[in-house]
């Protein structure tokens, strides 16, 4: 009987160890269904929004501003689906950062959007670093 | 989302034909630093000398590429933890945060037996034994031992490294300098290339190119030996009275031409590039003659030795371009022949390590440390800006037994010469040295550190391109206010 206690303690530490090891990779993993069409575009608008907002080209800056909203909305609907918290937050810093923008596009005070369009580069990379790792190779 | 981001970018690519159409009008020059509208009557060089945002601390910079990406652990980033868990895993805690390559795996960790580790100068600046020379100029440099960057491969971090994009289309940091300052020498292009080798290197000119910006600010690549552009020299049987008064007759019936079409830019550019390219059939080949050079100057750089008589006379090119008033050369290390073909010859050491860095690090130690006690002895160290770089660092874990993988998560790179707080350290990488923990740069901030020492406000270094104002520094980049004196 106490070998048999002893072997489900070992199968129980064993999978225990197996969920550890496999923890960080499975939360990579759950992260795959991103839409990565999406994140492409995103990239791609964020470094369209501040070479517009200093050309003072309103218009565009407000395309881009769209764009960059609904993918902060998408991101943060999705990280809460998941219980990240932080990358909730991230996400509405990111949304009050291109109101924000927004309006001082409106009110024709560009030098002080693109000093907030810049913050919000930064709410991306401030992200990235944490689920988006750097790749070597 | 992507339907309606589809159509937008269709539009906007419709914009760029027409804008760009509009803008290149304004060419050549344009942009908001250049000039708003050209003709023959009010031509103006686009090269001509610009004004700064605010005093410039240096004139000019020499940009050192190690091409292959170095070791820095091996060279600078002395690590005793490292040497204390070599051979053992590395342990998980090391690993989070980021994504290693499985091409490669994961070795174990990797320390060299050949390696030790000094400290020089008043700053204690840590060097290896693969560096006897430049560590005679530890209090010289100022260290960013926290570099950072996008890790993919070479030809990739190459571009970024030198564009601040991952794949080609923006002009190189040389291009932007040449476009926002103009040359201070109307004999000599204001962006020159140096490679060591015979060949260009890998991704070649892209990595000079002068992406959206006008072509005139694109670097120009001076080859080995005594007509450093490619075709140049005038054909034998033209002697220089004879070209002169070709040239002449050209330039009256242009001026002619002109005269009746004030229009006419092109023409006017095309006169002036004739002109520019007579005058340095003569100073071009000048400016990288040696001849003249004192046999301690050519010792000093390692001239009389094979090992280092390639990067050597690199360097002391570069050391007469600047003296020369170039501002922006570009140098790129070369291959070592015998270390193997491809890769393998330049510092890409994935295996071998030790044999590999040995000659690399033989080739440029004497070189690079020659180069800084000459500009200082000549007076030219505080005008002029070096930076030691390259596309990426290297893992701590080992990598075919005796190599180690890419690190773009934590690297070294230094910088001399004016402006700068020497001897300082500006950030670190964890106690194996695989990722930085404070202070990080990117190459953005580096670009932008370097144009905030020639004066410019990477900010405010616009082009404006199809209804965008596109600076050299993408949508990123901070000074790194810390290393500034």
């Amino acid at each position: 009987m106490s070998r048999i206690s002893a072997y489900r303690n070992s199968y129980a530490r064993l999978a225990l160890c197996a969920i550890l090891i496999a923890t960080p990779a499975l939360a990579a993993l759950d992260l795959r269904d991103y839409d990565d069409d999406l994140m492409r575009d995103l990239e791609k608008t964020i470094k369209y929004f501040e070479p517009d907002i200093t050309a003072q080209n309103s218009q565009a800056a407000k395309e881009d501003a769209e764009v960059l909203l609904d993918g902060f909305r998408y991101t943060e609907d999705y990280f809460a689906k998941r219980g990240k918290d932080d990358a909730v937050a991230i996400s509405r810093d990111g949304s009050r950062l291109i109101a924000d923008v927004v309006a001082k596009v409106d009110k024709g005070e560009f030098d002080a959007a693109a000093a907030s369009a810049r913050e919000a580069t930064q709410v991306c990379k401030t992200c990235h670093e944490i689920y988006k790792p750097r790749l070597a190779r | 989302m992507l339907i309606k981001t589809s159509r937008r970018e269709w539009l906007r690519s419709a914009a760029y034909g027409v804008g760009g159409f509009a803008v290149g009008g304004m060419m050549p020059g344009g942009g908001w630093l250049g000039v708003p509208q050209a003709n023959a009557a009010t031509f103006v060089d686009p090269l001509a000398s610009k004004q700064p945002h605010f005093p410039a601390k240096v004139k000019s910079v020499i940009w050192l590429h190690m091409d292959g990406a170095p070791s820095t652990l091996d060279l600078y980033d002395y690590k005793p933890e490292l040497e204390r868990l070599a051979g053992q895993d590395i342990p998980a805690s090391f690993l989070e945060g980021i994504k290693t390559s499985t091409q490669g795996g994961v070795g174990k960790l990797f320390v060299s037996n050949k390696r030790s580790w000094k400290q020089y100068g008043q700053s204690g600046a840590w060097f290896s034994d693969l560096l006897p020379n430049l560590a005679q100029q530890a209090d010289k440099l100022t260290f960013v031992k926290s570099s950072v960057t996008v890790g993919a491969t070479h030809d990739i971090s190459i571009l970024k490294l030198n564009t601040g994009d991952l794949s080609p289309g923006r002009p190189s940091l040389g291009a932007w300098v040449a476009y926002a300052l103009g040359s201070a020498n109307p004999d000599l292009p204001p962006y020159v290339v140096l490679y060591g080798g015979q060949r260009e290197p890998r991704a070649g000119s892209v990595n000079w190119s002068s992406g959206f910006l006008p072509a005139v600010y694109q670097g120009t690549a001076f080859r080995p030996g005594a007509q450093p552009i490619l075709h140049q020299a005038p054909p034998e049987l033209i002697g220089p009275q004879q070209q002169r008064e070709s040239l002449d007759l050209l330039h009256q019936l242009n001026d002619i031409r002109s005269a009746a079409r004030p229009q006419d830019s092109e023409l006017a550019a095309r006169t002036n590039s004739y002109d520019l390219a007579y005058r340095m059939e003569a100073t071009a080949p000048e400016a990288v003659d040696l001849s003249k050079e004192t046999a301690a100057t050519k010792a000093l750089y390692g001239l009389d030795d094979e090992a280092t008589r390639d990067m050597g006379t690199v360097l002391l090119r570069a050391r007469r371009l600047v003296e020369r008033n170039v501002r922006f050369v570009h140098v790129v290390s070369g291959p070592i022949a015998g270390l193997g073909q491809g890769d393998d010859a330049s510092w890409d050491a994935h295996r071998q390590l030790e044999s590999n860095h040995s000659a690399h690090a033989r080739a440029i130690d004497k070189p690079v440390a020659g180069l800084l006690a000459d500009l200082q002895s000549r007076g030219l160290l505080d005008d002029t800006l070096i930076v030691w770089t390259s596309e990426f660092g290297r893992t701590p874990y080992g990598q075919s037994g005796d190599g180690r993988d890419h690190n773009p998560w934590g690297y070294t790179q230094w910088l001399a010469g004016g402006g700068l707080k020497h001897g300082l350290t500006y950030g670190h990488t964890d106690e194996i040295g695989l990722k930085t923990v404070a202070n990080p740069v990117d190459t953005y901030d580096l670009h932008a550190t370097v144009l905030q020492l020639l004066g410019l406000d990477h900010l405010k270094t616009i082009y404006l391109r199809a209804g965008r104002a596109e600076r050299p520094t993408v949508v990123y980049g901070k000074v790194v206010n810390d290393i500034l004196a």
